[in-house]
């Protein structure tokens, strides 16, 4: 997949600089986390009052335990989920490419009412037509079966963005039935009347806008007081690592790789896990395999070692002890297996492929 | 390509797309997360008409921890050592995910305008600064003609 792909596919502030209502940036920032830059998902508060992703935070104090706006301490085990605000940011992020439409539009008709723009308007009309048409041609981008949205391939392959739509679908579509047959009183107070709702203009919408969103009934439908239980954090320092293979097979976690990949697949795990934990709409734990899968397959710990061992031994500071330390685990385990070849060469004709592939 | 944070993806169109005055910085077509730098020195400072070389590398941890940065091109700086290496609280204890490439490129920059010898990397040069400041500017100015100018580098 190309950068522009991906740019397709990254909303920003900034978005709204061309538009008649700039100052929705500022709204549109605060919905956004601080360390990824990105619109909450899973959003927890700290206890100075700062709020990121789930995600961002939990990987970020693994090795910090300072806050990383104001700097004071924080605790994992102190955050608190924010439902409200998840729903919140779900729910503009929907409305968000409607509302974007809408005050780009505006914009455009008054300006064919004003005779002395009407031409060069319309060029510019004309050339965001051209430059938007190889969008939609673009071989890499594919048509999300359920929500009919563009995306490329790689996203609906690797992600699970289709179940989301799914799961969407037949949450709304549950709803919505509900709602026609029992309609509760709360809800029906924050629901939008049919008027307040934006109106379809015919000539530029061709998708209609939906009218509902059930984000609202979600909020105060939805049992946040589930007792639930989260990984722990591991002290790999007193951790052998037959033991921390233990632990990795319980979680159904591959255990292949040296001790540091190992630790480092935990890690990981641990926050996909707990994270997971503080979304509205938490996925499988199979997702979550899945996740951890495309994380190591990205991740330069997992990729082969030989290249970074020539490196930093032509390092100018390249400490030995260091080296040992880091690498100890793994000369034990080569030592192992060569004692182990050589009674097996003894007792029986040696099966070398074997043996060597293990040492890898 | 490894997948890319949306993060990186952003930062990387920004810098591209609105520069900072006098800063350039570059993804390389192989490896996104690997950026050419030049950073222009300070108008007021020893370092001034020089243009600096640096390269910028965005860990896999990036944005949990701080991007690495190095000097390609010879530099006489008290924080600075002769490998390149800066010394700068927001590149090691002080970074925090809430900066991003484009502060620590500044915050480069602003290092090149106030050289702090009382925490030193490169000590002789420290030392140097210390003892006689006119004459460790002086110095500073000949190496920034001598190895920053634009002529110098394409040479290299």
């Amino acid at each position: 997949m190309n950068l522009s792909n991906h740019l397709q596919l990254i909303t920003d502030p900034s978005d709204f600089k061309n538009t008649k209502l700039p100052i929705l940036s500022e709204l549109d920032l605060l919905k956004r986390c601080y360390i990824c830059k990105e619109f909450f998902k899973a959003p927890v508060i700290t206890s100075c009052n700062h709020t990121f992703c789930s995600q961002c935070i939990r990987e970020y104090l693994i090795s910090n335990n300072l806050c990383p706006l104001c700097k004071t301490e924080v605790f994992e085990s102190s955050l608190k989920r924010d439902v409200l605000l998840e729903e919140i940011v779900l729910c503009y992020k929907e409305i968000r490419p409607y509302l974007l439409k809408l005050i780009k539009n505006e914009e455009q008709n008054e300006a064919n009412g004003t005779h002395e723009n009407n031409g060069k308007r319309k060029q510019e009309e004309k050339e965001v037509q051209v430059v938007k048409k190889p969008k939609v041609e673009d071989p890499n981008l594919v048509e999300c079966p359920v929500c009919n949205q563009l995306l490329p391939m790689e996203t609906l392959q690797n992600t699970n963005h289709i179940d989301e739509c799914g799961l969407k679908r037949t949450v709304a579509s549950r709803l919505r039935t509900r709602n026609t047959s029992k309609p509760s009183s709360i809800s029906s107070f924050f629901k939008s009347s049919p008027n307040e709702s934006p109106p379809s203009s015919p000539n530029n919408n061709p998708n209609t806008v939906p009218t509902k969103l059930g984000h609202d009934e979600y909020y105060f439908n939805s049992k946040t007081n589930v007792p639930i239980k989260r990984l722990a954090k591991l002290d790999y320092s007193s951790l052998t690592t037959p033991k921390l293979k233990e632990k990795l097979s319980a979680l159904t976690l591959p255990i292949n790789g040296n001790r540091n990949q190992l630790e480092l697949r935990y890690n990981e795990y641990f926050v996909l896990f707990n994270s997971n934990l503080d979304s509205n709409r938490p996925v499988s734990e199979k997702v979550l395999l899945q996740k951890l899968q495309k994380w190591e397959s990205s991740h330069s710990a997992f990729k082969i070692v030989r290249n970074s061992i020539s490196k930093s031994i032509t390092d100018k500071n390249f400490s030995v002890k260091e080296w040992m330390d880091e690498y100890s685990d793994e000369f034990k385990e080569l030592v192992k297996s060569a004692k182990q070849s050589m009674k097996k060469s003894k007792e029986v004709k040696p099966e070398e492929n074997g043996d060597n592939d293990e040492m890898k | 390509m490894a997948a890319l944070p949306k993060r990186i993806i952003k930062e990387t169109e920004r810098l591209v797309s609105d520069p900072v005055p006098g800063i350039t910085a570059i993804p390389s077509e192989e490896n996104l997360r690997y950026f050419e730098v030049t950073i222009d020195g300070p108008n007021s400072s020893p370092y001034a008409n020089g243009v600096f070389h640096l390269e910028l590398y965005l860990p896999d941890d990036y944005p949990m921890c701080a991007p690495k940065v190095r000097f390609l091109t010879k530099i006489y700086h008290p924080n600075i050592d002769k490998l390149g290496r800066i010394c700068l609280d927001v590149l090691k204890d002080n970074w925090s995910p809430a900066l991003q490439i484009r502060t620590i490129l500044l915050s480069i920059q602003a290092l090149l305008g106030a050289p702090n010898p009382d925490d030193p990397l490169a000590n002789d040069v420290a030392e140097d600064w210390k003892k006689d400041e006119k004459k460790a500017i002086e110095v500073a100015k000949e190496w920034t003609e001598k190895y920053a100018s634009k002529k110098e580098y394409s040479e290299n």
